[in-house]
């Protein structure tokens, strides 16, 4: 596995218990990292990201007044948020595949299964950062390509029916 | 005219971020983060006795209230609480019976079909195995108590669909 350098990075993380949150903190600083906040619940997690801009959130998914999934709707509105395209990576017990569809679907960048292990946090992040993926504008979607890889055996129709139009940000880079 | 745009994210963190060389020697991150997880693990017992107090105190409420939504949804929290940190904190058989106590909740939806005393029974049996400090997946006493609560849990699981697929 890569040994990245965590260390220039800013942390959110987001978990109304705090056992889980300690827990969360000391695997991220054992990454290297120095800087990571935490918040107790959803409110208080957009609120911290919308004034501290961290590079990275990772929240839980059941929590009180609103959901890892609605906060995860919030931070990747193209309007309101401070960082629509931050990397998000869901942290939940819910190990369903309609789970996990339900996160993607939400924009959600990573999804790990608790129970929580180092080895798995830390290439969640990794991944995250040395890989990034372009994200997607659609009406219905803002949030990491869904799709991960092209499979060249699909026979199916094409459903991103028009090609592409990309975004000033997106032509700078290229260039 | 495209019905979606490809848009490359804001900040660039790999310019916040570098790259070591594996060979390099003293920095393993994971590792690191797993002896220093091993350090934190000296609270864990008492973290779990934490957590069984939020599912009595939970079961409490039931017991004075009845089932309420408000009710279930404080018992429910307080064992997916337990389900996910369980394995983590060492107490894998706590982790799996607060998981089935989850699925019952989760699943029964109508809540005249969830049998009031199985509840009490998943409780009762989280609290014994963190009280009887039973860490080892392979407890004898401890699997036993799972396989008979996973396996009534499921039954009333799936006598409840059925009837749902009825209606």
């Amino acid at each position: 596995m890569l040994n990245v350098d965590f260390s220039q990075l800013r942390f959110l993380i987001v978990d109304d218990n705090a056992h889980m949150r300690r827990v969360v903190r000391t695997l991220i600083h054992g990454f290297g990292a120095r800087e990571v906040t935490e918040a107790e619940d959803g409110a208080t997690g957009l609120e911290i990201f919308q004034s501290t801009l961290p590079d990275v959130v990772v929240t839980d998914w059941v929590m009180p007044i609103f959901s890892g999934i609605e906060l995860t709707r919030m931070m990747r509105s193209e309007t309101s948020s401070a960082n629509p395209t931050v990397p998000i990576i869901m942290l939940t017990g819910h190990s369903e595949k309609k789970c996990v569809t339900e996160a993607r679907d939400a924009g959600v960048t990573e999804f790990l299964c608790k129970p929580i292990s180092a080895k798995a946090l830390y290439a969640r992040v990794a991944n995250c950062l040395v890989n990034p993926r372009p994200f997607i504008k659609a009406a219905a979607f803002y949030g990491p390509d869904r799709r991960r890889f092209s499979n060249p055996l699909y026979k199916g129709a094409e459903r991103r029916a028009n090609a592409p139009a990309q975004t000033d940000d997106a032509e700078a880079n290229i260039s | 005219m495209a019905d979606y745009e490809i848009i490359e994210p804001k900040v660039d963190l790999r310019k916040k971020i570098r790259v070591l060389p594996s060979s390099q020697a003293g920095f393993d991150p994971i590792e690191r983060a797993e002896q220093a997880m091993k350090k934190l693990s000296v609270n864990f017992n008492i973290w779990m006795n934490e957590e069984v107090d939020e599912l009595q105190d939970a079961w409490k409420a039931i017991q004075k209230d009845g089932m309420s939504e408000e009710t279930l949804k404080s018992l429910f929290c307080a064992s997916h609480d337990i389900k996910g940190q369980a394995q983590t904190m060492g107490f894998p058989i706590a982790g799996n019976i607060a998981g089935s106590l989850c699925d019952l909740i989760e699943n029964v939806t109508d809540r005249s079909f969830l049998p009031k005393e199985l509840l009490h029974k998943h409780v009762q049996a989280v609290a014994a195995v963190v009280k009887e400090d039973a860490r080892e997946e392979d407890n004898a006493i401890g699997k036993a108590l799972t396989q008979e609560l996973l396996a009534v849990s499921g039954e009333v699981i799936s006598r409840f669909e059925k009837n749902q697929a009825e209606k």
